[in-house]
């Protein structure tokens, strides 16, 4: 009995202890244990599901930085090292990958949410006003993050989105020498992109989200529009001191209402817990993607961008010439500023869906045509694989054609047809050239290939050419051998002259 | 208290003071800030002479790509720049070279010898179509291919070579 009592007395010191240096206890009152209105559902918990993977974003991000390098010579190989060597890394990018997917998908569908079930309006414009910001830093994140990994899908669909901007009347031309830090995407413009990307956007979203996150508490939830107008159950339960007849009618729909800890926090890790399961599930099913190595020069690379901007890549095919600016930037923050203003533009009372036919008709109208061109931006999308006489080349074959190209192979070696056509330079005696490698399949095994590549002395005491291994490793030079194998002896040759 | 008959309180001094010392701190950093962020405006890139090879090499009918690097100061480092070209004959000996950039967006375009752009170049991007002179048959390309300037020496054919702005109807150098 003493002992017990004893014990019970120092937990309540502790926590008056707590209580009054970290307002533990008050805080946890007026947070936690605060009244929600009525009626709410799992519905409701899309904002808190966009902060869980914005959360899994930080996370995965603070790990990826750790083995990232942001130099054009490094980075591609660091997000290799990270994807395929670096243990549990493939997890952690996929997660990272996916996860910003699933946080534009959560943000937009929050947004039409909150503009179906007019939770926007009165008292909470102010929360809309600051999720619009929290929805164009979302795709800021995507949009920088995309160049990191450097590799070709990474610096094309870059080169044009940035370009885009450059069709701004007047000021186009500064502003994109502003985002690149230059005239082109090298060392200055990755560092830059790297910089916004991963301390400047976490500083401004993790601000907004904040404030976002303090005006939902300060406000409450919004109360579903079909009960906020069928009126509170129990009209009494306000007691007529409230400065706005909406803040009595709330207070009444809160009155009756379960406690934010646990019932909507439990609904809210429900949804957590199945955007994670299919998060991870993406990462396990599809992996994450790592295209060839950035190279500038590719004439035969279709790029594309993420999901998400495809809808303004495809616009961009209606506005030709002089007016490309205004697919480019004027339709798009025409949009932005329509969606900023909604609180302004249907200030009706209303909020049932169905009896706000102008507003409802509006967002499927926006909603339509951006699924619209966002699908027609797929179908006319040739495919990406790459067709070489007829052959289609797997991502494997399409790797050791970029490296038979980065390793100069050609200066000795006629590979595809394609005779490179050099001067010596001065002093420097003309190049010993190696086989044609075309129709090689037919000469060698596929492991002689492979091992010939890397101990050429053992095959011929007289080759003169050096081992590949380093700087390649094997993975490198089994893609080689395979894209190798795709060339047959009757390719007809071309000459390409090369400075 | 608010004494009657002034309209300066101390406590609306000590506001002023807290704006004024506020704002020199922001003047002073935010001057500097500005300048540190603003400063690519200057930047500017400088064509080079380019020597793409011995003219007999072009000596064909159809376009040749000829690829390159340049070397460039980029921030703090010099960096090889992988940049590309294409040498158009038009006839009598004379060559059209254009920048391998695409004039709307900035793509590499090429030049199809088959399929529904035959005989045409053709960016992949947005379906950008130039004929064989580099003018724009289709597409959105603000204007036709870049031209560069170039000259014959010691039957050598050099290009001076230069980016442009893209998406914008003007040849603007960067």
């Amino acid at each position: 009995m003493r002992i017990s009592h004893r014990v019970s007395l120092n937990v309540s010191k502790v926590q008056s202890w707590l209580d009054e240096r970290f307002g533990v206890g008050p805080v946890w009152r007026s947070i936690f244990l605060r009244h929600i209105p009525i009626g709410l559902n799992w519905w409701y918990s899309l904002g808190s599901a966009a902060l869980f993977v914005f959360v899994i974003e930080a996370a995965t991000g603070i790990l990826l930085a750790m083995n990232y390098s942001p130099t054009p010579e490094y980075a591609y190989d660091s997000v290799r090292f990270i994807t395929y060597e670096q243990p549990f890394g493939w997890l952690i990018r996929g997660l990272h990958h996916w996860g910003a997917s699933a946080m534009v998908v959560l943000v937009l569908l929050h947004l039409v949410s909150v503009l179906v079930m007019g939770a926007y309006k009165y008292p909470r414009e102010g929360i809309w006003i600051v999720g619009v910001g929290l929805l164009l830093l979302t795709l800021a994140y995507g949009f920088t993050g995309y160049l990191l990994p450097w590799d070709q899908k990474a610096y094309w669909a870059t080169t044009v989105g940035t370009n885009m901007v450059g069709t701004i009347p007047v000021i186009g031309g500064d502003l994109l020498k502003l985002i690149r830090g230059g005239t082109g995407l090298g060392v200055v413009a990755l560092t830059r992109f790297f910089a916004v990307h991963a301390l400047l956007l976490p500083v401004l979203l993790g601000a907004l989200a904040a404030v976002h996150v303090a005006l939902v508490i300060y406000h409450g939830v919004s109360v579903s529009p079909g009960l906020w107008h069928k009126g509170p159950p129990d009209e009494a339960a306000s007691d007529g001191s409230a400065l706005h007849p909406y803040h009595e009618r709330y207070a009444a729909f809160k009155a009756r209402g379960p406690s934010f800890w646990p019932e909507l926090i439990a609904e809210d890790l429900r949804t957590a817990l199945v955007v994670f399961v299919v998060l991870v599930g993406l990462t396990v099913l599809f992996g994450v993607p790592l295209d060839e190595r950035a190279d500038p020069t590719d004439t035969t690379y279709i790029p594309r961008p993420e999901w998400y901007f495809m809808a303004l890549f495809e616009m961009l095919k209606f506005f030709p010439g002089q007016l490309e600016w205004v697919g480019a930037a004027l339709l798009p923050a025409l949009l932005v500023l329509l969606v900023l203003f909604v609180p302004a533009l249907a200030r009706g009372e209303e909020r049932r869906p169905l009896r706000r036919p102008a507003g409802m008709a509006t967002l499927a109208l926006v909603l339509i045509a951006l699924t619209g061109m966002t699908i027609r931006a797929y179908a006319t999308t040739p495919p990406s694989a790459v067709v070489e006489r007829g052959v289609v080349l797997t991502s494997q074959q399409l790797r050791g054609r970029q490296l038979t190209d980065q390793q100069g192979c050609r200066s000795c070696h006629i590979i595809s047809g394609v005779v490179e056509v050099t001067e010596p330079k001065p002093g420097e005696r003309e190049k010993v050239k190696g086989p044609r490698l075309d129709g090689i399949g037919a000469r060698l095994t596929t492991a002689d290939i492979h091992t010939f590549m890397e101990q050429p002395k053992r095959f011929n005491p007289d080759a003169t050419m050096e081992p590949v291994i380093p700087p390649l490793n094997h993975a490198d030079v089994e893609a080689i051998t395979q894209y190798l194998l795709t060339l047959s002896a009757d390719i007809p040759l071309t000459e390409r002259s090369i400075r | 208290m608010r004494r009657v008959g002034t309209s300066t309180t101390r406590r609306t001094f000590l506001a002023y003071v807290a704006s004024a010392i506020s704002a020199f701190i922001g003047i002073v950093a935010g001057v500097p800030v500005l300048g540190y962020l603003v400063s690519p405006l200057r930047t500017k890139q400088e064509a080079t002479w380019v020597n793409l090879g011995r003219v007999r090499d072009f000596s064909g009918s159809i376009p040749q790509v000829v690829q390159f690097t340049l070397t460039r100061r980029d921030g703090w480092v010099e960096v090889k720049e992988a940049r590309s070209c294409w040498v158009i004959p038009s006839g009598g000996g004379n060559f059209l070279v254009v920048n391998g950039r695409c004039t709307h967006l900035g793509c590499a375009f090429s030049w199809k010898t088959d399929g529904e752009y035959a005989q045409k170049f053709y960016c992949p991007c947005h379906d950008g179509v130039y004929d064989q002179e580099g003018r724009v048959l289709d597409g959105p390309p603000p204007r036709p291919l870049d031209r560069l300037e170039t000259k014959v020496e010691n039957e050598n054919l050099f290009v001076l070579y230069q980016d442009f702005q893209v998406g914008v109807s003007e040849k603007t150098p960067l």
